[in-house]
């Protein structure tokens, strides 16, 4: 670090590049009996990391995606989302983050069982303030860019699984969020479909979107290039920081 | 922390919202209808009901015609064997203004009749033909209209001349086609000379079947019963029967006014009233509880719709929609499916109005008042019980939503 910059300085360069910064995030789930879900949770990606987040069913994975992705809120430790803090936001103020910073692929990849592979995509703008011809040739684009231009009306019940995996890759991709987090990605998928996606987000980590995996799958994990294990809510790795760690 | 910039903020426009609900409502179809049905049933009982109710208002007001608003029947309230109808029964009424024409009438005692015609003295002899006594001009309030010679007149009556009108039907009977050879029909071994043939009345189609002589001719050579019950019949101009009602049975007996009972025929408008204070109460009644069927349905099939969707709205707050977004979209596909479910409703109203009165040989009649605003019905319908589920879809939370598989 040089020593000519100054602390506040120092503070800015740092979140320039990190995207998520997690510090003792602890998430109970109130009860007659509570849960302990996460326990002390130290996490830090930089941008441009492929990372993956690994650990049995339990283990407290969903939890941590959940509180990634702003979906839940922790109750207690601070996360810094591209160096804002999380804790003071609104529920609304919550949505808008969402909307703009971060892209969801889910295991059971949810897209809207009415509308066609396109429209799926543009519902990855909607809720930005971007109009309706400026959606659809986005999602035209990321559409070709995952290899489905052709498949682009067809619904998802019209597709196969794979098809509709990169469909939900290219609704996280559309918005060109921060960082985009997957969730079993491939879960739902066979080996050869499984395969497709995980090089498709090989590709798109190489072009430097920030990529978040959540697997319980040690294969799927060893496909990215950082490792943070997580096991009865306790994470292990978070804070390696560099890339190099892993390698 | 401060407020995000305006251009960061999540939203979702009208027109996009429009968006969103119509390909809600127009991708699934069948489920749409199934949504709609109740509200599709629930508009069109209200439409129908009303308009099979204004039509049945104005076929009673057409029916109602003239002929029945210028009749006063008055009767005898307490029967006893004698006539308590004055002689100048028609010279005190049309005294009274207003009235056309008036006159007592009665049936004879048909045990004693024998009516038969003089040519044929050994034919069989229709006896169960009534002989009905009538002054000459209860017989004009009938508004009779004549196929061949005259009425008998307050001269034959005066004079109890033994003369006799035959109703077409009667005459047929009898055998009895033309007058200008005097034929003649028995009443009780009396011949009685034909004057005329009676074609068609306007009322008292009782006359077409009859023998008809002088009240007066009757009152002297005929014999009555204690079962005889003897009636007035009044022609008055239209609008004057509630009044000649009210005066008639003092005119005739002011001695014993009571004795007498005016029959007023029911006066349209109110007639009109009360149908629309029974029936269309009743109707409307059932319209309503139809619509709240539909809007239960409606809210019913929203909120299954709101727990398949879980999944979707799970997806569409991960991409940033805020609660209101949600609930909005539902409340929009809600209302727009309530409007169109009224729409069709209406539809399939005004058809069945249009049916029922076609079979019946019935005016169809709407009244735009409750048939153009139907199809708004259903939409506030929509609106009203899409509240609820919307309300319900909005408080999903992204992260339990997104869980389900």
């Amino acid at each position: 670090m040089n020593p000519e910059h100054t602390n506040d300085e120092v503070g800015e360069l740092v979140n320039a590049v990190s995207v998520v910064e997690m510090s003792a995030v602890t998430k109970t789930y109130a009860g007659a009996r509570p849960v302990t879900a996460l326990t002390g949770c130290d996490l830090r990606i930089d941008r441009g990391e492929y990372l993956a987040i690994m650990g049995p069913s339990g283990s407290g994975k969903s939890t941590l995606l959940n509180i990634l992705g702003l979906l839940d809120e922790p109750t207690t430790g601070e996360y810094l989302l591209n160096g804002q803090p999380t804790a003071a936001l609104s529920e609304a103020q919550r949505c808008d983050v969402r909307a703009h910073e971060i892209g969801f692929v889910f295991q059971s990849f949810h897209l809207v069982a009415y509308r066609s592979a396109v429209e799926n995509v543009e519902t990855g703008l909607l809720y930005q303030r971007i109009g309706r011809r400026q959606r659809r040739r986005q999602a035209v684009e990321v559409l070709e860019r995952v290899g489905l231009a052709e498949r682009m009306w067809a619904t998802p019940t019209e597709m196969s699984g794979g098809e509709r995996q990169r469909v939900a890759v290219a609704r996280a991709l559309v918005r060109r969020p921060a960082v985009v987090l997957c969730d079993e990605p491939t879960g739902n998928l066979d080996t050869r479909s499984g395969g497709q996606v995980l090089d498709l987000l090989d590709e798109l980590s190489a072009e430097g979107l920030t990529i978040v995996v959540i697997t319980h799958d040690p294969a799927v994990a060893a496909r990215t290039r950082r490792l943070v294990e997580i096991s009865d809510g306790i994470v292990t790795g978070g804070i390696a920081g560099a890339i190099e760690a892993r390698l | 922390m401060k407020r995000r910039p305006r251009h960061l903020r999540s939203r979702l426009s009208i027109r996009d919202l429009v968006g969103e609900a119509t390909a809600a409502i127009t991708r699934r179809p069948g489920r749409s209808l199934l949504t709609a049905l109740g509200t599709v049933a629930g508009v069109a009982a209200f439409v129908a009901t009303t308009g099979l109710a204004t039509t049945a208002q104005a076929q009673v007001g057409s029916s109602f015609d003239a002929l029945k608003a210028t009749e006063v029947t008055v009767i005898d309230n307490d029967p006893d064997g004698t006539n308590p109808f004055p002689t100048d029964t028609t010279g005190r009424l049309t005294r009274l203004n207003g009235v056309n024409h008036a006159g007592r009438w009665w049936t004879i005692d048909n045990d004693t009749l024998d009516a038969r015609p003089i040519a044929t003295p050994t034919a069989p002899q229709p006896s169960d033909i009534p002989v009905i006594a009538a002054d000459p001009d209860a017989l004009r309030a009938a508004r009779p209209e004549l196929s061949n010679g005259v009425i008998f007149d307050a001269w034959h009556d005066e004079h109890a001349e033994p003369v006799a009108v035959l109703g077409r039907q009667a005459a047929d009977r009898l055998g009895i086609t033309r007058i200008d050879n005097q034929p003649a029909v028995f009443i009780h071994n009396t011949g009685y000379t034909v004057v005329g043939i009676i074609n068609t009345v306007a009322r008292n189609h009782g006359l077409l079947s009859a023998v008809i002589v002088p009240a007066g001719t009757a009152t002297t050579h005929l014999p009555t019963s204690e079962q005889t019950s003897y009636l007035v019949l009044v022609d008055v101009d239209a609008g004057a029967a509630d009044l000649i009602g009210s005066q008639a049975a003092d005119a005739l007996r002011p001695d014993n006014p009571d004795r007498l009972q005016p029959l007023v025929p029911p006066d349209p408008r109110q007639l009109r009233e009360q149908i629309e204070g029974d029936v269309t109460t009743l109707l409307y009644g059932l319209a309503g509880l139809a619509l709240l069927v539909g809007m239960i349905g409606i809210a019913n099939t929203t909120l299954v719709a709101v727990m398949e969707r879980r999944n979707e709205i799970g997806v569409r707050r991960a991409l940033g929609a805020r609660r209101h977004h949600i609930a909005t979209q539902f409340l929009t596909e809600s209302a727009t499916l309530g409007a169109l479910g009224g729409v069709l409703g209406t539809s399939l109203g005004v058809l069945t109005v249009v049916a029922v009165a076609a079979s019946r040989d019935w005016t169809t009649t709407l009244d735009p008042l409750y048939t153009l605003p139907a199809p708004a019905v259903g939409l506030v319908a929509g609106l009203v019980a899409g509240l609820q589920p919307a309300w319900r879809a909005s408080r999903i939370t992204p992260a339990t939503a997104l869980r389900s598989q």
